[in-house]
């Protein structure tokens, strides 16, 4: 999905510029690049997966005061938060970096799903696969008996990551 | 910038398995010679603008402005709708919300609530009564928007024709 959302934005621009050659090389070649790495991992290339590659080393995202979560290093898939250091899995970390991208925004499940598990995740896995994956995330964090929580998850909007518990969304005020 | 460094993450992960690094290489090639057509030094992007793009948001989430004339700007995901006139934002309630999202598909147009109903499967429809569910939220939500620079609701409604979202003040869409 990564790769196929990379052609999209980049066709677009070639579009825009009305070069036709440049339109067909790059899909020509992030196509040789998909095939590429099917053929060797079997499976597709996600977004998530793109994001921390080219991500510069010792990348850190650091909270708000007051936020039980202190920082954040996605390379090294660990979280410190006020009790300690937690380690996140390597599905959970990129489930954590896709909402820590947006933070204090909510991401719809499908594009949760579809950035972190891949295109066709819903016929590979369960629908409440995205859930389960949060629910698990929920309980390293500690997050179960928080209020509000870090994760908060809200019917239709999806999920999204709150560091600040002060930030309340507009969402069904 | 951003291609060269996830060239060497993927080819990193297959060392020593020559025929995806094979084809990785030459797809790379291939992309970064349609770069330079587009003008990209070294055929290389910035990573700012490869994140961007994996980052922007689908259509169905995306930020709505209406266009030329338009006075809303619409953000479904956060529910919020923006008055530009009046400079003020207004939060919707997740129903309010569902129902503006239908009604956005085609502005300056009229809707029967039933059609609406039977082209998205909205979850109002659990209700009993769900006409007059929808028409509650929506007398709320047209109480919330108010009128436009000329007096007139930005949710109007008639009797025959259905519901409709006008956001500028421009006319019923006779095309």
């Amino acid at each position: 999905m990564g790769l196929e959302k990379l052609q999209h934005s980049l066709s677009l621009l070639a579009q825009a510029r009305n070069s036709i050659e440049a339109e067909q090389e790059i899909s020509l070649g992030i196509s040789a690049i998909a095939r590429g790495f099917s053929s060797g991992a079997g499976r597709e290339l996600t977004t998530t997966e793109i994001l921390l590659a080219i991500m510069e080393p010792g990348t850190e995202f650091t909270f708000a005061q007051g936020s039980p979560l202190l920082v954040y290093q996605p390379h090294k898939a660990t979280l410190v938060t006020t009790t300690g250091v937690t380690h996140l899995r390597p599905v959970a970390n990129r489930f954590f970096l896709r909402m820590a991208y947006e933070p204090e925004c909510y991401v719809r499940k499908a594009t949760l799903g579809q950035d972190v598990l891949g295109k066709n995740w819903l016929l590979k896995s369960h629908s409440d696969s995205v859930k389960y994956y949060i629910d698990q995330l929920r309980i390293t964090l500690g997050d179960r008996g928080r209020k509000p929580r870090l994760i908060r998850s809200r019917e239709y909007f999806g999920y999204g990551l709150f560091p600040d518990p002060s930030v309340m969304p507009n969402i069904g005020l | 910038m951003a291609f060269e460094i996830l060239r060497g993450q993927i080819l990193g992960d297959f060392r020593g398995n020559r025929n995806p690094r094979r084809r990785i290489n030459a797809g790379f090639a291939q992309l970064n010679s349609g770069l330079r057509i587009l003008g990209y030094k070294n055929g290389d992007i910035p990573i700012d603008e490869v994140r961007g793009m994996l980052l922007a948001r689908s259509p169905e989430e995306a930020i709505i402005d209406f266009g030329e004339g338009s006075e809303i700007v619409y953000d479904p995901l956060q529910a919020l709708v923006t008055i530009t006139p009046r400079g003020e934002s207004v939060p919707l309630t997740p129903q309010e919300n569902r129902v503006l999202t239908l009604l956005t598909g085609q502005p300056y147009e009229y809707h029967h609530a039933r059609e609406l109903f039977l082209q998205e499967n909205l979850e109002l429809s659990c209700f009993y009564d769900w006409n007059r569910a929808f028409r509650v939220h929506t007398f709320y939500m047209r109480r919330k928007l108010g009128n436009n620079t000329k007096g007139d609701p930005y949710v109007r409604s008639d009797q025959d024709l259905g519901y409709g979202l006008f956001p500028g003040t421009a006319d019923l869409n006779t095309e």
